[in-house]
């Protein structure tokens, strides 16, 4: 029901607005829309999605047969830390998801769910730990829900990442994710 | 490793997500299982309508032989995994892959291979079955004439949707007949039993039917919900849990637990010995993990020589090698869920009014070890009290309670069950057997529970539930 609400209100908003170019979304309403109109026809020619977890499968699914020819961004992110930066897209990652925080004001670090002062090496997983720092708010190492790999700095973004992101295991039968 | 694709509508996709498929004796892995995310479920589904228009376009005759190619395929032939893949399995691969991933030892994976044979090859005796002898050219033209009446039926859904078990491959048979009924299928397997449904779908694909007839989509239960919620028709397979959020939903077919019973009369609960047999196939066969293998034997009198006497019976069945021919007895692919039954039965145990009768039999635990598999042995419990918890219980392997209770509350007490079996002559209870609302299969006199009749129906009608019959006339030929 609520889902259905929000994609009625989304679809009220792109019809009766030529402008709108791009959508900011989750998974679950970027499919329940793309099964009312083409997003492409609609005049949308960029999407941020996240807010739920989002594995290379649903990256690939979106890109081939939701929104081909659109350009699709996964983002991550939270209000500790706003949003963090996808590596762009290239083939040669199978559709894998890699996030850099956004430095200076955010840091990630993969560490081992056990202990957490055990940093993780690159390809490795482990919790994401995340830093915070702004002219306004330290928040140091905060243990997030979500798990991945530690990724290797890329050209745009000379920073540790993390790949694959998912909710941490530990929390997978008490937490549900994307309810829409 | 062997890549089990998706398919969609008929075709074969590799997901970037998937399960990998171990060999439970020495985790070896056998196949890497393509899973389908929701939304590509979805998506599919918006296409069914397309799919059913060009099944429709076949004649129901010609689709009743290629059901039975596809018999001839399923059970002797090189299938691929998807329509133009690589990889080939031959029968014996199957049975191979089938019995290693799922702990069904081989010669069970035979003997369910032919039932699946069975229903392909008999495809016109199981609709005549179904549709109670309906002319099938009613498939055809939408109505027939017969005996002078006008018959029409109305198809009720662009596909059937079937969330399926892991425990029996013989359940599939249940669906193969919809695509004979022009109703394309969206299958989602059990985890652990990818197998059958997908060689089905690849027989049924080789056999001439057309791609979209099949979306075989393994998944997690976010896909099996897709399914349910978007498809007209589904079937549901599971436990007392997963089924109950679906009673209320008629679109859903329901396939929960079994329950099935052997039930003696008073003018014959002292020929037990008799029927100790039947009583042993009852209960174990197909290694007692179906829903129409027996959990309870109800009698009116001897309860205590009958319990003695199965469990000394049921004793002799040990287990083996997956590959030993006279292997009767599942492996359990997860341990721990074998010692977790155990447990649940020993805890019934402390309830006063249960007794497990074969651990005076059995040579040890009742859960046991053989050549890297762990297995649960045959169990036979006593109760007298007709209302404990362990009297109506169904477990996954030959487990079965032996209860007493006077004739005239037998068959109030025994509760729902899919199969009765019942051993009497008394007109009178055979009579309040037949109007039992608990009782879904009835079969009267000494039939195994298991012994089932392809043309009847099995927990409801599947034409039925596809099918709905209405009024229609015709001017044209009426004049």
């Amino acid at each position: 029901m609520y889902k259905q609400h929000t994609v009625d209100q989304a679809l009220t908003i792109l019809r009766a607005h030529d402008g709108i170019q791009c959508l900011f979304t989750t998974p679950k309403l970027l499919e329940a829309l793309c099964e009312k109109v083409s997003l492409p026809k609609m005049g949308i020619t960029g999407i941020f999605c996240g807010g739920t977890e989002m594995n290379a499968q649903f990256n690939r699914f979106a890109r081939e047969e939701l929104v081909p020819g659109i350009d699709f961004v996964p983002t991550y992110g939270n209000t500790l830390m706003g949003l963090a930066s996808p590596k762009p897209f290239d083939p040669a990652d199978n559709y894998s998801i890699t996030y850099y925080p956004p430095l200076p004001r955010a840091v990630f670090e993969i560490v081992n769910p056990d202990n957490l002062d055990e940093a993780r090496g690159y390809d490795e997983r482990g919790r994401v730990l995340l830093t915070t720092l702004t002219r306004e708010f330290f928040c140091p190492r905060f243990p997030e829900r979500d798990e991945g790999f530690r990724a290797r700095p890329c050209e745009r973004y000379p920073w540790d990442g993390v790949r694959d992101l998912g909710l941490y295991s530990a929390l997978s039968d008490s937490v549900v994710v994307g309810v829409y | 490793m062997l890549q089990l694709p998706i398919l969609r509508a008929g075709r074969p996709y590799r997901s970037l997500n998937s399960n990998v498929l171990t060999d439970i004796r020495n985790g070896q892995p056998v196949a890497e299982v393509s899973l389908a995310n929701r939304g590509l479920i979805s998506r599919d589904l918006l296409g069914m309508g397309a799919h059913r228009a060009e099944l429709r376009e076949f004649p129901v005759d010609e689709l009743i032989e290629k059901c039975g190619t596809a018999a001839e395929l399923f059970h002797d032939g090189d299938l691929p995994v998807g329509p133009g893949e690589d990889a080939v399995l031959s029968a014996d691969a199957f049975v191979r892959c089938q019995s290693a991933t799922t702990g069904m030892p081989q010669a069970l994976c035979r003997a369910n291979m032919e039932k699946i044979r069975f229903v392909l090859a008999e495809m016109r005796r199981v609709l005549a079955g179904l549709t109670r002898g309906v002319d099938l050219d009613v498939l055809d033209r939408g109505f027939v004439e017969e005996d002078g009446r006008t018959v029409s039926y109305l198809g009720q859904a662009d596909a059937l949707g079937a969330v399926l078990p892991s425990n029996s491959p013989g359940v599939h048979s249940l669906w193969i007949p919809a695509v004979a009924l022009k109703v394309p299928v969206v299958l989602k397997p059990g985890s652990q039993e990818p197998w059958t449904p997908s060689r089905i779908a690849n027989a049924l694909l080789a056999a001439g039917f057309p791609h979209g007839t099949i979306g075989f989509y393994p998944s997690d239960h976010s896909g099996g919900m897709e399914i349910l919620l978007r498809t007209d028709r589904s079937m549901l397979f599971g436990d007392e849990n997963t089924v109950r959020a679906w009673k209320r939903d008629t679109r859903v077919q329901l396939h929960g637990p079994g329950w099935s019973k052997v039930l003696f009369g008073a003018d014959r609960a002292g020929e037990w010995e008799s029927h100790l047999d039947l009583l042993v196939a009852s209960i174990a066969s197909n290694g007692g993990r179906s829903c129409v293998n027996a959990s309870g034997v109800w009698t009116t009198d001897h309860a205590d020589g009958l319990a003695a006497g199965l469990a000394e019976r049921l004793s002799t069945i040990e287990a083996r090698a997956l590959d030993d021919p006279e292997a009767g007895l599942a492996a359990f692919s997860n341990p721990q869920i074998a010692h977790r039954i155990s447990e649940f039965v020993d805890r019934g145990l402390d309830i006063p009014g249960a007794e497990d009768i074969t651990s005076k039999y059995r040579r040890g635990g009742r859960v046991v070890e053989k050549d890297g598999c762990t297995f649960l042995l045959p169990t036979v419990i006593r109760c007298t009290d007709p209302d404990h918890p362990l009297a109506s219980t169904e477990l996954l392997f030959p487990f079965v309670s032996v209860v007493e209770a006077p004739q005239e509350a037998l068959v109030r007490k025994i509760g729902p069950t899919l199969v009765a079996t019942l051993i009497s002559d008394d007109p009178g209870l055979r009579r309040e057997l037949m109007v039992s609302r608990h009782v879904d299969r009835l079969n009267l006199g000494a039939l195994p529970t298991g012994v089932v009749s392809w043309d009847q129906p099995h927990e409801g009608n599947l034409f039925e539930h596809l099918y709905r019959q209405r009024a229609f006339q015709d001017e044209a030929q009426a004049s």
